[in-house]
């Protein structure tokens, strides 16, 4: 470096270096420099390190004390917590002990990341307090755009905004206060915020947001680990996860890992205490005073996604099939006690009772009957395989391993377990099903119902796919030779089958599913145990309780 | 650079951030000038950060923390090249070394360019002050403030250099005690 043009030159290529925009032209003009003039690495080096002094706080210049660097801070606390070697877990009702002197965080920012602007975001949070340069000559700066409007449904603004699908939201002072509805939100940093009214937010940047009160669901890829949410009294730095935050009226906060884990640091904004670490299956709620609590675990409490088609809100529940036998879409919209007619395979008109139906085997349909009302359930047959084969399916799928039964039934297919005189109650494993908490799914020998798989995944939320079905058995009713057959069919293939289930037996199934399994079939015959001859359709109970198709992600 | 701990009956996490954050500039500082971009930079002092966490219990406290800091973050710079041989542009060994050398040299100075460096800000014109603060503390990309501005690209650039050398030469003639 000879001369002050080609110094200019080295100070622009070091400035186009820093930006990774340097063309490989330039960056061997670059290294020219700098291995064959000494005092162009001089030169470059206390470039470096001059720009490198606007990393740290000068404020810790002037304050010993540590974590005066809000980056830094929230960084180490958030590595400490991530290794574990003090973190521990999440603590009961844990006074909060003398903070450390000064220790502050200010704005998040922090972990890996691999998004290249981030780093800048978390130096402006520094650097911005400390030289606090007012803007003139360049002209007014906006507030930048910070997230993606992705969703939103019913909802409404305090300040009547329009906001629209696709708008993009600013960091602005004031905050946005969603009165009613959902609003979800992409972040630039890749994380996606559900936002539930009434809630009151600000965004702070692409890495943050402040939720002031109200239900938020976030759920952060890998890629943006660090994203933080702040509440009145603590902050949540994610570590890679799916969590749902509240945050009451009173400033109270809770946290519930749906999956990964976080790390939780209590305190005001602006203040921190002792931190902990939440993972998947816990919860934390932190008071006024700051201290952590440990509470229940709510997995379907925050809506995760909002379909705004079908007005459906997911929170995480699995399909339940009793729902659907009561005219709902799985996630408990169904009514309970009303079911499918066999007579007609039609949805009943009111509700139904499992007993007082005699032994039947009139029906207007064939081999197979469509329901045609219930876009998950393909249809229901009468499981016999002495009439000819037994078809499952719209498709034409057949059940082939399906025994010679009398065809007959009785009652209709329930999402319940009311009966008409006396009293019962339907009690497997010491829980109470056929209610809406607790719901189970009638059938009585002999009849099946086919799900149709497709058309449920068609009503999935995105990247969630249907991975396996599970459910209790039940007979339930201490009825001397009561004697029943459970069969589970995909595409008319046995994949579960028990025989000869007595009174009062009870079990589980749990039957994984692939994406390219179409119909699941649940079917119940009439036992023949060691008397071929004797007609043991009477008293054929059979409850299948809480059964679902787990949802999880692809 | 040597700063000598004295014992102290703090918890063991408590000791650790305070030394970090007495030696993250300089660790900073000794990656930026090896990996030249501010992202792999960050990436770079993470990983660094969690080894000296790991092996803290190896950490001498009366030696160097930030030379014990530097001796790691130069095999994170090294597993860092590594893994990325042929998705970056990389100085080779010799010159990563003669930089690494000059860096070195330099953190001893720190304090004292700190404090050059302070009061040849103030020094500036308003407006290369702003220049200055969209670039570093807003984390702007060059080509940003051009687009925010209305400025092309290329201009920015050229720009910004001379805005970094006038501060940097203020600095130099500061410590020089010229000024």
């Amino acid at each position: 470096m000879k001369n002050a043009p080609e110094q200019y030159e080295l100070a622009e290529l070091i400035q186009k270096e820093l930006d990774g925009s340097l063309t490989d032209n330039e960056f061997a003009r670059l290294e020219s420099f700098l291995k064959q003039d000494p005092r162009s690495r001089d030169y470059y080096v206390k470039t470096i390190l001059a720009i490198s002094a606007f990393y740290d706080s000068p404020c810790q210049s002037l304050d010993a004390s540590p974590a005066s660097d809000s980056f830094s801070s929230s960084m180490l606390w958030a590595l400490l917590a991530e290794e574990e070697h003090t973190a521990p877990a999440v603590k009961i009702s844990k006074p909060i002990e003398q903070p450390l002197a000064n220790s502050e965080i200010k704005s998040m920012n922090t972990l890996v990341k691999t998004n290249k602007t981030s780093l800048w975001i978390a130096i402006a949070s520094v650097a911005a307090l400390v030289l606090m340069i007012v803007f003139v000559q360049f002209g007014s700066l906006q507030a930048e755009s910070v997230a993606t409007v992705k969703t939103i449904c019913g909802a409404q603004f305090a300040d009547s905004s329009d906001i629209r699908t696709g708008d993009r939201m600013i960091n602005q002072k004031e905050s946005y206060w969603l009165k009613k509805g959902f609003l979800e939100l992409e972040f630039d940093y890749g994380a996606t915020v559900m936002i539930e009214g009434p809630a009151v937010f600000r965004l702070e940047s692409p890495e943050k947001i402040c939720l002031d009160t109200g239900r938020a669901f976030a759920r952060i890829p890998g890629s943006a680990k660090g994203f933080t949410i702040n509440t009145p009294n603590m902050t949540i730095i994610d570590l890679g996860t799916e969590f749902g935050v509240q945050v009451e009226i009173d400033g109270t906060s809770s946290v519930h890992m749906i999956k990964g884990r976080a790390s939780l640091i209590p305190g005001p904004k602006g203040k921190t205490g002792d931190f902990q670490m939440l993972t998947e299956g816990q919860a934390g709620r932190v008071d006024k005073s700051g201290t952590i609590h440990e509470i229940p675990f709510w997995n379907d409490h925050f809506v995760r996604q909002f379909d705004a088609k079908t007005g459906t809100a997911w929170k995480g529940q699995n399909i339940s099939l009793a729902d659907m036998v009561g005219g709902g879409n799985g996630l408990g919209n169904g009514r309970q006690d009303y079911g499918i007619m066999i007579e007609t395979a039609t949805p009943s008109n009111g509700p139904l009772f499992i007993t007082g139906h005699g032994i039947k085997h009139e029906k207007t349909w064939d081999t197979f009957g469509p329901v045609t009302q219930i876009p998950g359930i393909d249809g229901i047959f009468t499981p016999d395989s002495g009439q000819g084969p037994v078809i499952v399916s719209s498709q034409g799928h057949t059940f082939g391993d399906c025994p010679d039964t009398n065809s007959s039934w009785s009652g209709p297919i329930v999402n319940g377990a009311r009966v008409i005189e006396g009293e019962f109650e339907l009690v497997v494993n010491n829980i109470t099903y056929g209610t809406p908490k607790n719901p189970a799914l009638f059938l009585h020998a002999n009849i099946g119902i086919t799900y149709d798989l497709d058309a449920i995944r068609q009503t999935l939320p995105t990247q969630q796919a249907l991975t396996r079905f599970v459910s209790s058995v039940g007979t339930a009713k201490n009825i001397r030779d009561s004697l029943l057959d459970v069969w589970i069919l995909v595409d008319g293939k046995v994949r579960f089958s028990k025989i000869n289930v007595a009174q009062l037996e009870s079990f589980s199934i749990d039957i994984p599913l692939t994406e390219q399994d179409r119909f699941l079939s649940l079917a119940v015959t009439d036992g023949i145990g060691d008397k071929p001859d004797v007609n043991k359709n009477v008293f054929d109970w059979c409850f299948f309780c809480q059964p679902e198709l787990v949802i999880e992600s692809k | 650079m040597n700063k000598n701990i004295p014992k102290n009956s703090q918890p063991k996490d408590v000791v650790f951030f305070q030394l970090f954050m007495s030696a993250q500039k300089s660790l900073y500082a000794f990656i930026l000038a090896s990996v030249h971009n501010y992202a792999d930079t960050h990436d770079i002092l993470q990983e660094t950060a969690t080894v000296l966490w790991r092996k803290f219990d190896e950490f001498n406290p009366e030696t160097s923390f930030v030379a014990w800091g530097i001796s790691i973050a130069r095999n994170q710079i090294r597993n860092y090249f590594n893994r990325h041989r042929s998705s970056r542009i990389q100085f080779d060994n010799d010159l990563l070394e003669s930089i690494e050398k000059a860096t070195l040299a330099e953190l001893n100075h720190s304090q004292d360019r700190e404090e050059a460096l302070k009061s040849c800000f103030e020094k500036l014109s308003e407006s290369n002050r702003s220049l200055l603060n969209l670039r570093y503390s807003e984390g702007m990309t060059v080509k940003s403030i051009a687009f925010r501005l209305g400025k092309p690209i290329q201009g920015m650039y050229k720009m910004m250099a001379r805005v970094q050398d006038a501060l940097l030469r203020c600095v130099e003639q500061t410590l020089l005690g010229k000024i």
